[in-house]
């Protein structure tokens, strides 16, 4: 298992998506998931930058591994904060047949990620937040 | 990100190439908010030259979409593939928006 821990911050972003895609690539995931698995880690990610620590500083760790399922493996990213306990999965679902006028502004990330991973968990563990999103890698 | 636009008719068609991330995304408001300052109300976007998209990204869209309501215009799009036509249909946003393949049938109809 590969981690990486980084300061908290959106100037972050760009050094965790490429730490992710080069474990993607060690684990042999096809490069057409690249795009799915840089939108999951941006939402996830953005959500601990801004809402983790509130006004404070904080750190992020992010690790990737490759498990096995009952039928082939599955590449999984694993989020961990220091902040406010929070269930990103726990929020209610946007209505996404509202006009442009009625549509509140926000609210899709998580929507995104459900939809666009194949499993997602979150626990609270002692005093951290921890997200686990995973793919499945094709045979 | 990058824009290039040019008036077609009663629209501007604006081509857009790069990601619509959290770091970008801005941009794309505030370019639109300078458009509509222009007095283009109506405004095609081709998105074909964008590779990504995030909730950042929808979230300016829907922020210059409101703007662009209010002024009695319109915005609509043509180009999307793979993950940004994705994330279209999962956020809604391939019905909330009229989706042309090609600018000639988005400015046609």
């Amino acid at each position: 298992m590969d981690t990486l821990r980084t300061p908290a911050t959106l100037a972050q972003l760009d050094t965790i998506q490429t730490f992710v895609l080069e474990c993607a690539r060690t684990a042999k995931a096809p490069p057409d998931l690249d795009g799915k698995l840089g939108l999951v880690l941006e939402e996830l990610a953005v959500n601990v930058f801004n809402h983790a620590y509130g006004k404070d500083e904080g750190e992020l760790e992010v690790s990737c591994d490759v498990l096995p399922m009952v039928q082939g493996r599955c590449f999984c990213v694993t989020l961990k904060d220091w902040g406010l306990a929070f269930d990103p999965l726990a929020t209610a679902a946007p209505d996404t047949t509202l006009d442009v006028e009625q549509r509140p502004i926000g609210g899709l990330g998580i929507l995104l990620v459900v939809n666009m991973s194949d499993s997602i968990s979150y626990e609270r563990q002692g005093d951290t937040n921890v997200l686990r999103v995973c793919f499945q890698l094709p045979e | 990100m990058e824009f290039t636009s040019s008036k077609q008719g009663e629209y501007l068609v604006v081509t857009t190439v790069g990601r619509l991330d959290a770091t970008t995304s801005h941009l794309f408001e505030e370019q639109c908010d300078q458009w509509l300052a222009d007095d283009n109300t109506r405004i095609l976007v081709d998105m074909a030259g964008i590779e990504f998209i995030s909730s950042a990204g929808l979230r300016s869209i829907l922020a210059s979409a409101k703007k662009l309501k209010g002024a009695s215009g319109d915005i609509r799009f043509c180009g999307l593939s793979g993950m940004v036509s994705d994330v279209f249909k999962v956020s809604g946003f391939g019905t909330m928006f009229k989706l042309f393949d090609t600018q000639e049938q988005a400015l046609g109809s």
